[in-house]
């Protein structure tokens, strides 16, 4: 197949963004002005065309949106543009503010992922055991109601020692293989 | 009676880019995008699909008007657009309006 032919069709799939009115009134005049300008850059070098389809996708997104919203056609980004460079500028203008904003946002983040993978990991993920809902722990209770954890001298001495109602459960085959 | 073209002013820049491309007589899609990328500052650059809203607005208010395919024989396979006489009144006045501007803005005796 040749290339403007796969051009023209795998931008005919990107129409499917836009909304259905849309798509079947726009199409044709879509298409037309997609197959001119793609044929200027057919034969660019690799960033000349993929710059080319980043702008093509973000004119159809902006378009989906705006269409989907009712807004006024104007330039995609111009107010989110505008936005930037008053925040760039606002931030050159006072060093000092913006390096302890940022900071201050850095150790926020910091803080924030931290406890998310603390949470995940000691509180959320199964232990790193196959089946390790089948995990016991044994510990030794005395009289006067004092804990310990008793020393075995092997994994079969430890299966040994759990009690029968709880032997079923426990295969002291799996645990020797853990060993 | 004919409605004031001064109702519709003052037009955004890119609507008054494609009014000025289409001034010289009617032309294809992908020209007007050249003109009007090429016309009006700043980036991003206009897309097929921004433009396609742009003029199907501009259609709506009565300023450009579609040729359909094959009524030219410049090429047989692509649409044109031109200006109707609403759309030039409205391209004249936008131009005058900013020439307003522009002589205002400039210090006496620059002109």
């Amino acid at each position: 197949m040749r290339e403007p032919d796969r051009a023209v069709r795998l931008y005919r799939r990107l129409l499917a963004v836009l909304p259905d009115a849309l798509r079947r009134e726009a199409e044709a005049d879509l298409l037309e002005v997609f197959r001119d300008a793609h044929a200027r850059v057919a034969a660019a070098a690799w960033p000349v065309r993929l710059r080319f389809w980043m702008r093509m996708i973000a004119d159809l997104a902006v378009v989906s949106i705006a269409e989907r919203k009712g807004v006024r056609p104007m330039r995609p980004f111009a107010r989110l543009q505008g936005d930037i460079r008053l925040a760039a500028r606002r931030a050159s203008a006072s060093p000092g503010w913006t390096a302890a904003a940022a900071g201050t946002l850095a150790l926020g983040l910091a803080a924030s992922i931290v406890t998310g993978v603390l949470v995940r990991d000691v509180l959320l993920a199964p232990l790193n055991f196959p089946q390790p809902e089948r995990l016991v722990r044994i510990l030794e209770v005395s009289e006067n109601g004092r804990r310990w954890w008793p020393s075995f001298p092997n994994a079969a001495a430890a299966a040994a020692a759990v009690p029968a109602r709880l032997a079923a459960r426990v295969d002291p085959a799996a645990v020797l293989r853990q060993e | 009676m004919q409605p004031d073209p001064r109702d519709l002013l003052p037009l955004r820049p890119v609507a008054f880019a494609v009014l000025a491309a289409l001034a010289d007589g009617a032309r294809p899609g992908i020209d007007i995008l050249d003109e009007v990328n090429a016309t009006v500052p700043g980036r991003p650059l206009l897309g097929p699909g921004t433009l396609y809203r742009l003029m199907r607005e501009l259609r709506q208010d009565g300023l450009i008007e579609r040729i359909p395919r094959g009524t030219r024989s410049d090429d047989e396979r692509q649409a044109f657009h031109a200006l109707t006489p609403a759309g030039r009144r409205v391209m004249r006045a936008e131009a005058a309006r900013l020439r307003r501007t522009l002589k205002l803005a400039s210090p006496q005796g620059s002109e």
